[in-house]
């Protein structure tokens, strides 16, 4: 399994990567999981954006793994993870453009 | 066998209001056995039963029954945060918490219906024909409400939805 990695990682960094890709995929996992428990409750636009920032957060950590298991090339890699952060920023500043202001409550 | 009805009668022990379905899930046993020992427990004394809205909930013994309508209440979430809203502001009213709770004024009105049925609540009507409602015995309600506490990922998805609506929804 760690064929692919040792092409660019010694053992002593495969290890250590694939230390941190367990951490984030748990962390992230766990977050994303309370966001959509969050959305099934509340139904809305605001929690569905946040929701979905989580879920590519999540779906960063699954794109690591694929790339130490040799499924996804490094420049495919690159792209998803740094198009994903492009993203989540859309979906975050588009979720604080479109909440409420105080004043127009009511 | 002996050892699964110690587990059932644990488990009752240290979650008074259990319900079966979380019972039979916690302990990781089959419907027809947590039937069997419930049963065989009842009968011998071990526990006590309350239904509420359709779902059954065991204690262990010494709980009266307005307690254990209470407790069993307490373990849903909807009906716990109203439960929780009427201690903290005397007579909340009915729109007022479907604002605060942000759940529709339909879900209100069904808990408050379920609360009124167990004796838990009472609802008055103000001179403009407003509800409110009033905890029937607020501080036995307060101190069963410390006793039984939702689940760590319920909580967890309290906060997360807190945190967004502070943040993002207001």
């Amino acid at each position: 399994m760690l064929q692919s990695v040792s092409d660019w990682l010694s053992g002593g960094e495969a290890a250590a990567l694939l230390a941190v890709l367990g951490l984030a995929t748990l962390g992230t996992a766990t977050l994303f999981l309370t966001g959509l428990a969050g959305y099934r409750r509340r139904r809305s636009k605001v929690y569905l954006l946040v929701v979905s920032a989580l879920g590519l957060l999540l779906a960063r950590s699954i794109v690591g793994f694929g790339t130490v298991l040799g499924l996804v090339p490094m420049p495919v890699h690159h792209l998803v993870e740094h198009g994903s952060d492009f993203v989540v920023a859309t979906l975050i500043l588009y979720a604080l453009y479109s909440s409420d202001s105080p004043s127009s409550v009511e | 066998m002996r050892d699964v009805r110690r587990a059932v009668d644990q488990h009752v022990e240290s979650n008074p209001g259990v319900h079966f379905n979380e019972l039979a899930r916690n302990l990781d046993i089959a419907t027809g056995q947590a039937q069997y020992h419930l049963r065989n427990l009842r009968k011998a004394g071990s526990l006590d039963i309350e239904e509420v809205r359709g779902r059954t909930h065991y204690f262990p013994p010494g709980y009266e029954p307005w307690e254990q309508r209470t407790i069993a209440l307490l373990r849903r979430e909807t009906v716990r945060s109203i439960i929780v809203a009427a201690l903290e502001e005397s007579e909340p009213s009915a729109a007022g918490l479907a604002e605060d709770l942000d759940v529709a004024r339909s879900t209100i009105s069904w808990h408050v219906s379920t609360l009124l049925e167990a004796d838990v609540a009472e609802k008055t009507y103000d001179q403009k024909g407003r509800s409110h409602i009033t905890l029937t015995r607020p501080a036995e309600t307060r101190r069963l409400l410390n006793e039984v506490t939702p689940s760590l990922p319920d909580r967890l998805v309290d906060r997360f939805t807190r945190l967004v609506d502070d943040t993002l929804v207001d």
